[in-house]
């Protein structure tokens, strides 16, 4: 052990004392079963002894470990064993969470008792003042040795924490650049339909318009940006609800059908405009009560349909209804563009969007199934989205549970 | 009069588009083209026919060799290409945040740049103005 020597150094250990250790020896050991006696009687008092000392039979044991100690002080042999066996003492104490502190003022205890025998035992003046020192230093090198293991001890938590520090912060470094793409984005998203707002008002003010159609034209074009800017105000605000828990929801038992009615009113105009087949697949009599919001599951319906009608360039949009075990299920399945497998998880993940120039395309925040999910989720149901692939369609299902007295009758 | 002068608008918002057809063409009296196409805006370039490019760097129809390109690469293209290179290019994005406007403009070596919202017609109209007056210069020095 590197260190040891160093200890050795710093101590100014020489052979000479390794000499008069050994001839201290037989002089010490009959003192030896006193002075764990002693420790012992004084030690237990030390207000953070209780907390150590649990049966009155480690005390006996610990005598003999005390006295064991002290013979090992004497025998002239302080190599590789001696540190380690010493270092492991300490390692003892850091373990019983014993503060380095009372290890210290032990060791105070004990040096005081020794000096004391020296003083008494020996009546040859310069040997006794030999024995006196070289008895300090070796008192010395073993406080060190303990007090290493509260060192290491503390350094390796360090480490450790260390350790703990740099993955919370990598983690918070990355949640928080998440967050700026999303701003940024969030930021592109706003200013696109607000150059359309203003420069199709500004070019009617401006009077650049030859007729009133063609006025009436471009301010329609303004309103249709401004609904689209309102609608992703709209997802921003309830995101920012969702992430701050202050998401309201007003459960109650409701009708289906008169909602769905409404959603496929409003869808229907948006696929008709680009020749896409929207198919009621409900059954048309008898759709179970269920309980929720019913003014967000409306938004679900519209976010989940919209969304399927705004990705289909051809074909249909089918939606079906059926029951699951307590729950009412819903199918949306389109043959639209469809979503490559390893995009489909990052769906439904906030602040990250697979990919921004769909939104572009095709309208809207791109956060519609985060917070249907959450929505879905919060009225006790599931949501899933299974698509094979780009080119492939896709299929959103999601529950919603059935009023519990319409499944008892 | 000369012969009206033409602006390529490569956008993908349809709107917009639009936008830039009253501001540009109607107000301005410009002959505004506008196009997605890659392939098309390279040959139009090429040709001559075009005296101004206004570009927008987030594009969901710009196909390139079957891939998807960015307003980014179109200027690359369009710069790497000594028939096309000395077509001022006026970007027009809403990408607006801290530092997007200096590493757009040394990734496209652009000519000028512009965030939107983008609606005061005339100051759009001054600032393409100023773009092909130097850009005139430029090419009776080199010629
Ligand atoms: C100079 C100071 C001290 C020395 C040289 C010393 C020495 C020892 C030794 C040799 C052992 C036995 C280790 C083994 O089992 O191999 C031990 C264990 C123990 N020591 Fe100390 N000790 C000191 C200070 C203290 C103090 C101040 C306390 C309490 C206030 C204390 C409490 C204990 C306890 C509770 C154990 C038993 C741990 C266990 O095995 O559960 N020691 N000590």
């Amino acid at each position: 052990m590197e260190n040891f020597l160093e200890i050795q150094r710093y101590i100014n250990f020489t052979e000479q004392d390794v000499a008069i250790l050994k001839r201290l020896a037989p002089i010490m050991q009959p003192h030896l079963p006193k002075m764990a006696e002693r420790f012992y009687s004084e030690i237990p008092k030390h207000p953070e002894a209780f907390k150590v000392f649990r049966e009155p039979e480690q005390i006996d044991r610990l005598r003999r470990s005390l006295q064991r100690w002290g013979t090992e002080l004497f025998t002239g042999v302080y190599d590789e064993k001696y540190v380690q066996q010493r270092y492991q003492i300490g390692h003892i104490h850091v373990q019983i969470h014993l503060p380095q502190k009372y290890v210290i003022s032990a060791m105070a205890l004990v040096r005081e008792y020794f000096h004391q025998v020296i003083n008494q035992e020996i009546d040859d003046a310069p040997f006794r003042m030999q024995a006196n020192i070289s008895m300090d230093k070796i008192l010395d090198i073993d406080l060190n040795l303990m007090c290493e293991a509260y060192f290491s001890t503390s350094m390796q938590a360090l480490r450790e924490i260390n350790q703990q520090l740099e993955e919370a912060n990598r983690r918070l470094h990355e949640a928080s650049e998440v967050k700026s793409e999303f701003l940024a984005r969030t930021s592109h998203e706003l200013r696109t339909p607000l150059s359309s707002i203003l420069g199709f008002i500004r070019l009617v003010v401006d009077g650049v318009c030859q007729t009133r159609e063609e006025e009436m034209d471009l301010l329609n074009d303004a309103f249709q940006a401004a609904e689209h800017l309102l609608s992703i105000v709209n997802d921003l605000l309830d995101v920012a609800r969702i992430e701050a828990g202050k998401l309201e929801m007003q459960p109650r038992p409701f009708e289906v059908r008169p909602i769905l009615r409404q959603v496929f009113a409003l869808t229907t105009l948006q696929a008709e405009q680009k020749s896409v087949q929207l198919k009621d697949g409900t059954d048309p009599i008898k759709l179970p009560r269920v309980w929720g919001d019913p003014e967000r599951f409306k938004q679900v319906l519209i976010n989940i349909i919209g969304n399927a009608v705004k990705f289909t360039d051809h074909g249909q949009v089918m939606v079906s209804t059926r029951l699951d075990d307590g729950y009412l299920q819903f199918e949306v399945k389109d043959t639209g563009i469809g979503i490559a497998k390893e995009k489909q998880a990052e769906l439904f993940e906030k602040f990250k969007q697979v990919d921004t120039s769909l939104t572009r395309r095709y309208g809207g925040s791109g956060l519609g199934l985060v917070i249907s999910k959450h929505l879905v989720e919060r009225m006790g149901g599931k949501i899933e989205l299974h698509s094979e692939g780009l080119g492939f369609g896709t299929t959103v299902t999601f529950t919603i549970p059935i009023h519990p007295k319409y499944l008892d009758s | 009069m000369t012969k009206k002068q033409t602006i390529l608008v490569v956008e993908d918002n349809v709107l917009i588009v639009k936008f830039y057809h009253m501001a540009l063409g109607r107000q301005g009296g410009y002959e505004v083209y506008a196009t997605e196409e890659v392939e098309e805006i390279l040959t139009l370039a090429r040709s001559g026919a075009i005296d101004l490019v206004i570009l927008d760097i987030s594009l969901s129809g710009a196909q390139y060799r079957g891939k998807q390109i960015d307003g980014v690469q179109i200027a690359e293209l369009l710069r790497k290409d000594e028939d096309t290179a000395h077509i001022p290019i006026l970007i027009a994005t809403a990408h607006a945040m801290e530092g997007d406007r200096e590493k757009i403009i040394s990734a496209t070596s652009a000519d000028d740049y512009l965030e939107k919202p983008i609606y005061d017609s005339k100051k759009l109209i001054e600032k393409i103005e100023a773009l092909l007056s130097t850009n005139k210069g430029r090419a009776i020095q080199s010629g």
